[in-house]
């Protein structure tokens, strides 16, 4: 389990990442925007890969019961 | 992102919008960290409209003729969704009208100021605003004189005791 002390290392390490990252050039800040655009489009992709497959399984339940 | 600007500087130069700012997720990121976001937030005024309630087609259908499609509430330009936001209020009017012209690479274009950004997320008021007014104030990103005039100008300072106060800023 964490106590304060390492909570607030954390918190300053944070901090700290984020200080660096604001002073990157703004064209370096868009292209790392453009990633996380890219790794949220992909995420986005399998999930509803997996909302299809999870249907087509219910579909197929339903299909099966249908006959029995 | 740069052809998207350039884009944009061609609707300028044809007269489709009278002047431009960045505003946003993309505009905070100027200042502070990188923020997550799908679109780009584009204010604009048009030459000699008559009201505030003009309509887009005229730029929605120079985009298309031009191959770029409406997906949504955007317009796709070189691999981003652009969403046009017509400068509505005093407040937006005047973020525009002092935005800070910088350059993208080589591509000349305008990012509205840190202190109207501030106030802008202050009015809009939903939690991811204040967050990022905090990020804006932890990473000493505003000018406190300047961003004091532009609250008390747009009727502000009120919201901005509150929004310390919620805070204990």
């Amino acid at each position: 389990m964490m106590d304060d002390t390492d909570i607030s290392e954390l918190l300053q390490q944070r901090q700290a990442r984020r200080r660096r990252l604001a002073q990157l050039s703004f064209e370096e800040k868009i292209e790392i925007v453009e990633r996380l655009r890219e790794l949220r489009l992909n995420r986005d992709v399998m999930s509803a890969h997996r909302v299809n497959a999870e249907d087509a399984i219910k579909d197929e339940g339903n299909r099966r019961d249908s006959i029995s | 992102m740069e052809k998207t600007l350039q884009v944009l500087n061609r609707m300028q130069a044809d007269g489709l919008i009278e002047q431009y700012a960045i505003g946003g997720a993309i505009a905070a990121t100027f200042y502070v960290e990188p923020i997550s976001t799908f679109d780009l937030d584009i204010f604009f005024t048009v030459v000699g409209a008559a009201d505030k309630f003009l309509s887009l087609t005229p730029l929605y259908d120079y985009l298309a003729a031009l191959g770029y499609q409406a997906v949504g509430e955007a317009v796709e330009i070189e691999g981003w969704p652009v969403q046009f936001l017509p400068a509505f209020t005093l407040l937006l009017e005047e973020a525009l009208s002092q935005a800070e012209a910088i350059r993208f690479k080589t591509t000349p274009t305008r990012v509205m100021r840190a202190e109207h950004l501030v106030a802008v997320m202050l009015q809009t008021g939903r939690p991811k605003d204040y967050a990022r007014i905090i990020q804006f104030l932890e990473n000493e990103a505003v000018e406190w004189s300047r961003l004091s005039d532009v609250l008390a100008r747009h009727d502000l300072a009120g919201q901005w005791k509150e929004f310390k106060r919620k805070f204990n800023l």
